[in-house]
C-alpha cells in the first residue's frame, strides 16, 4: 500500500528527477574535468552552509519562484502566459524608475517600487488576454513577442533617458540605500524579499482554493464546459492574465530591488523561461512550486560556487536544469499510464464480475 | 540603399532556412517553438566541428544537430504525448545550458568567439554590379542561392506533391489521415526531424555563413522571429521567405540607421518584426490559418 500511494503522488516523478539531476550534473563536471565529489560539496558551500551560501540560494531562487507562481494562474486554466520574461523586464523597469525619482523614507519607497512593478508586469501581461478576448489572437505568439518589445524597450531607455551617464555601458543609474531590501543577515543576499515571495506563495495557494481559483480549473478543463457552467471564459481570460502579469512583474521588481540595484538590457538570464519549467516542475501548485525553484535556485548557487572555484562554466546548471525537467515530465506521464493502465484494469474486472453476477442472477432466473 | 538591401538579404537568409524548417513540422501539427533551439545548436555544432573539420563537416554537423534535438522533440511530443510548448521550451533550455557549457569546453572559457573557417560570400561576377540590387542579390553568401530554390521546393512539395498534401491531412486532421491509412506518426516524425535539420543549416548559415564564430546564446531570438514569420505569413512557405526578407529588412536598418546618423534608436527598429506581426494577428483575428491539428498530441484509436 505504501508504495501504491507514493506511486500516485506527485512525488513519484520529483525524487527520480532529483536523483538523475545530480547523475547528470555529476557527469557533466566530470567531462569538464572537475571531480563530481567537489561538485556536490559545491551544492553545500555555495547553497546552504553559510548565510551568503543562503543568500546566493535566495538571489537564485526568488525570480525563479515568482516567475513560475505567474505562469502557474494561467496554465491553470489551460493559457500559456510565455511572455513572462517581458513582464518581469517591466516590472523592474517601473521599480527602477520609483526607486530613482521617488525621494522619499524606506516605508514609502520600497513599498511604492513593489507595487509600481507589479502594476507594470500587470499592464504587459494583460494585452495578450485582451488581444485574445477581442481579435482571438493566439496568446502564446503574442506573449511572446511582446517579451522581445519590452527587452528592446528598456535596452533603449537605459542606453538613452535612463542611461547613468560616464559608464560607457547601457545601464541605469544604482537606485539609493532607502529603495532597497533591507538585508536580514548584514553582508548577505538573504533579504526581506523572502518575506514578500512567502505571502506570495500562499496568496496562490489560496487563490486556487477561491471560486475564482475554481473556474480557472474548469477552464482549464475544457472550454465548452466552462461556457456550460457559466463561467465568464473573457472576464476569466483576462483576470488570469493580469493576475499572472503582476507576479511576473514581481518577479522583476524583487530582483531589482533586492540584488542588482540597477537595470540593464542583461537583467535577465531568461528566468521568465525557466520559471516555465519551475511551475511544471512543481506540478503548477503553489507548494510545489516553492520546493521546484529552491531546488532550481540551490543548482544556480551551486553553478556560481563552480565558477568561482573551478572556472566552471556556469551554464551546465542550465543543462541540469533542463534534464530535471524533461526526466520529470516523462515521469509524471509514466506515472499517469500506469495508474491509467490498472484504473481500467480494475474497471475492467469490475465490469467482468458484474458480467459474472448478471449471468448468475440471469441462471437463477432461468 | 544598396548596402541596406545587401545587409536584408544577409540578415534573412538564416531566417529563411530556420522558417522553412518550421512549417513543414507545423504542417505536420507540432508546434515549432522549438526552432530557437535547433538553430542555436546548429550554430555552434557548425562551428565547433569547421574548427576542426573544415565548413562541409561543420554544415553537415549544424543538421545533424538540429535533427538530433528535433528527433528528442519529436520523441517528446509524438511519442510520449508530452505538452508541446512546454517540451519545446525544455529543449530551448537544453539547447542554450548545452552550447554555451560545450562552447567553454571545446574552445576554453574566455576563448569565445574564436574565428573558425566559415563559407565567403560568392561573388557572381558581371550580374553583382548591378546597381542597387546587384550586391543584395548577386554578392551574398552561399547560404542565400541555396534559400531560394529550397523555398520553391519546400512550395512545390506541400501544394503539388502527393506527399506534401498528405502531410496537410496529417496536421489538419490526423484521425482522417490514419483512417486513409497514411502512417501518421511517420509522418511527423520526419516531417520534425527535418524542420530541426533545416533550422540548423539556418544556424550555420548564421554561425559559419556570416559571423565565422559563436558566442553563447547567439541566435538571440532569431528562432523565434522565423517563428513570427511562419504564423504571419499564415503558414505559406513563399510568403514565409516574405516575410523573413522583410524582418531581415528590419535587421539591416538598424545597422543602417546607426551609419547614416539618421535618429531612430535601433532597440526600436528590432522590435519591427514583433510589432509588424502582433499587428497582422490583430487584423487577421481567428482568420488566421493554423493548421487544425496543431499542438494537439494525436492518440492512435482515440476519437
Amino acid at each position: 500500500m505504501p508504495a501504491k500511494r507514493l506511486l500516485e503522488s506527485p512525488l513519484a516523478g520529483a525524487i527520480p528527477a532529483a536523483i538523475i539531476a545530480l547523475l547528470v550534473s555529476g557527469l557533466l563536471v566530470a567531462i569538464a574535468g572537475v571531480s563530481p565529489i567537489s561538485a556536490y560539496k559545491a551544492i553545500w558551500e555555495g547553497g546552504l552552509g553559510s548565510s551568503s551560501a543562503l543568500g546566493a540560494t535566495a538571489v537564485a531562487t526568488l525570480p525563479l519562484l515568482f516567475a513560475a507562481l505567474a505562469f502557474a494562474v494561467t496554465f491553470r486554466a489551460g493559457l500559456y502566459n510565455i511572455g513572462i520574461e517581458g513582464q518581469l523586464y517591466m516590472g523592474a523597469l517601473a521599480s527602477t524608475v520609483v526607486g530613482l525619482y521617488l525621494h522619499a523614507p524606506r516605508g514609502v519607497v520600497l513599498p511604492a517600487a513593489v507595487i509600481a512593478g507589479m502594476l507594470a508586469g500587470m499592464a504587459w501581461g494583460i494585452l495578450p488576454a485582451l488581444l485574445k478576448v477581442w481579435r482571438g489572437v493566439n496568446e502564446i505568439v503574442s506573449s511572446l513577442f511582446l517579451s522581445y518589445i519590452a527587452i528592446y524597450i528598456v535596452g533603449w531607455l537605459v542606453s538613452g533617458p535612463l542611461e547613468a551617464p560616464g559608464l560607457g555601458v547601457a545601464q541605469s543609474e544604482v537606485i539609493p540605500e532607502a529603495a532597497r531590501f533591507p538585508e536580514i543577515i548584514a553582508g548577505s543576499k538573504l533579504t526581506w524579499a523572502i518575506l514578500v515571495a512567502l505571502v506570495a506563495v500562499i496568496l496562490v495557494w489560496l487563490l486556487f482554493r477561491t471560486p475564482f481559483g475554481v473556474d480557472l480549473r474548469v477552464l482549464g478543463g475544457s472550454r465548452r464546459v466552462a461556457d456550460y457552467v457559466g463561467i465568464d471564459v473573457s472576464r476569466t481570460t483576462i483576470v488570469a492574465f493580469a493576475i499572472s502579469g503582476a507576479l511576473g512583474g514581481l518577479a522583476g521588481s524583487v530582483e531589482l530591488l533586492g540584488n542588482q540595484y540597477s537595470l540593464s538590457p542583461e537583467f535577465s538570464p531568461g528566468w521568465g523561461y525557466t520559471g516555465i519549467a519551475v511551475a511544471v516542475l512543481g506540478a503548477g501548485a503553489a507548494w510545489g512550486i516553492a520546493s521546484a525553484a529552491l531546488f532550481f535556485g540551490l543548482i544556480g548557487a551551486a553553478a556560481v560556487e563552480l565558477q568561482f572555484t573551478e572556472q566552471l562554466s556556469p551554464d551546465f546548471a542550465v543543462v541540469v536544469q533542463a534534464v530535471a525537467l524533461i526526466v520529470v515530465l516523462l515521469g509524471l506521464k509514466l506515472q499517469g499510464q500506469l495508474l491509467l493502465r490498472r484504473s481500467s484494469r480494475q474497471a475492467m474486472e469490475a465490469e467482468a464480475g458484474a458480467d459474472q453476477a448478471a449471468a448468475a442472477g440471469g441462471a437463477t432466473v432461468a | 540603399m544598396t548596402e541596406l538591401l545587401s545587409n536584408a538579404v544577409t540578415a534573412a537568409t538564416p531566417l529563411i532556412f530556420v522558417a522553412l524548417g518550421g512549417l513543414i513540422a507545423e504542417r505536420a501539427g507540432i508546434l515549432s517553438i522549438s526552432l530557437e533551439g535547433y538553430m542555436l545548436t546548429g550554430a555552434f555544432a557548425a562551428v565547433a566541428i569547421s574548427h576542426t573539420s573544415g565548413i562541409w563537416a561543420g554544415l553537415a554537423a549544424a543538421a545533424i544537430a538540429g535533427g538530433l534535438i528535433a528527433l528528442a522533440h519529436a520523441f517528446l511530443c509524438i511519442s510520449a504525448r508530452l505538452n508541446q510548448i512546454i517540451s519545446g521550451l525544455a529543449l530551448n533550455l537544453f539547447a542554450l545550458g548545452i552550447t554555451g557549457f560545450l562552447n567553454s569546453f571545446v574552445f576554453g572559457e574566455g576563448q569565445a568567439g574564436t574565428q573558425v573557417p566559415g563559407f565567403s560570400p560568392l561573388k557572381i561576377p558581371g550580374l553583382s554590379s548591378i546597381p542597387v540590387v546587384g550586391p543584395a542579390l548577386f554578392d551574398q553568401p552561399p547560404f542565400t542561392y541555396a534559400a531560394v530554390p529550397l523555398a520553391i521546393a519546400v512550395s512545390f512539395f506541400f501544394w503539388k506533391m502527393r506527399p506534401g498534401l498528405t502531410l496537410h491531412a496529417v496536421g489538419e486532421h490526423p484521425a482522417a489521415a490514419e483512417t486513409r491509412g497514411v502512417p501518421v506518426f511517420r509522418y511527423r516524425y520526419l516531417a520534425v526531424v527535418t524542420s530541426g535539420a533545416l533550422a540548423g543549416i539556418g544556424g550555420a548559415a548564421l554561425s559559419i555563413g556570416i559571423l565565422d564564430s559563436f558566442t553563447d546564446n547567439m541566435t538571440a531570438g532569431r528562432g523565434y522571429i522565423a517563428l513570427a514569420a511562419i504564423v504571419f505569413a499564415g503558414w505559406r512557405p513563399l510568403w514565409a521567405v516574405g516575410a523573413c526578407l522583410l524582418f531581415g529588412l528590419a535587421d539591416a536598418a538598424q545597422v543602417s540607421a546607426n551609419a547614416l546618423n539618421i535618429n531612430v534608436p535601433f532597440e526600436l527598429l528590432a522590435t519591427a518584426p514583433y510589432v509588424v506581426t502582433i499587428i497582422a494577428l490583430i487584423i487577421l483575428g481567428r482568420r488566421g490559418r493554423a493548421p487544425g491539428g496543431l499542438g494537439i498530441p494525436y492518440l492512435r484509436g482515440a476519437r
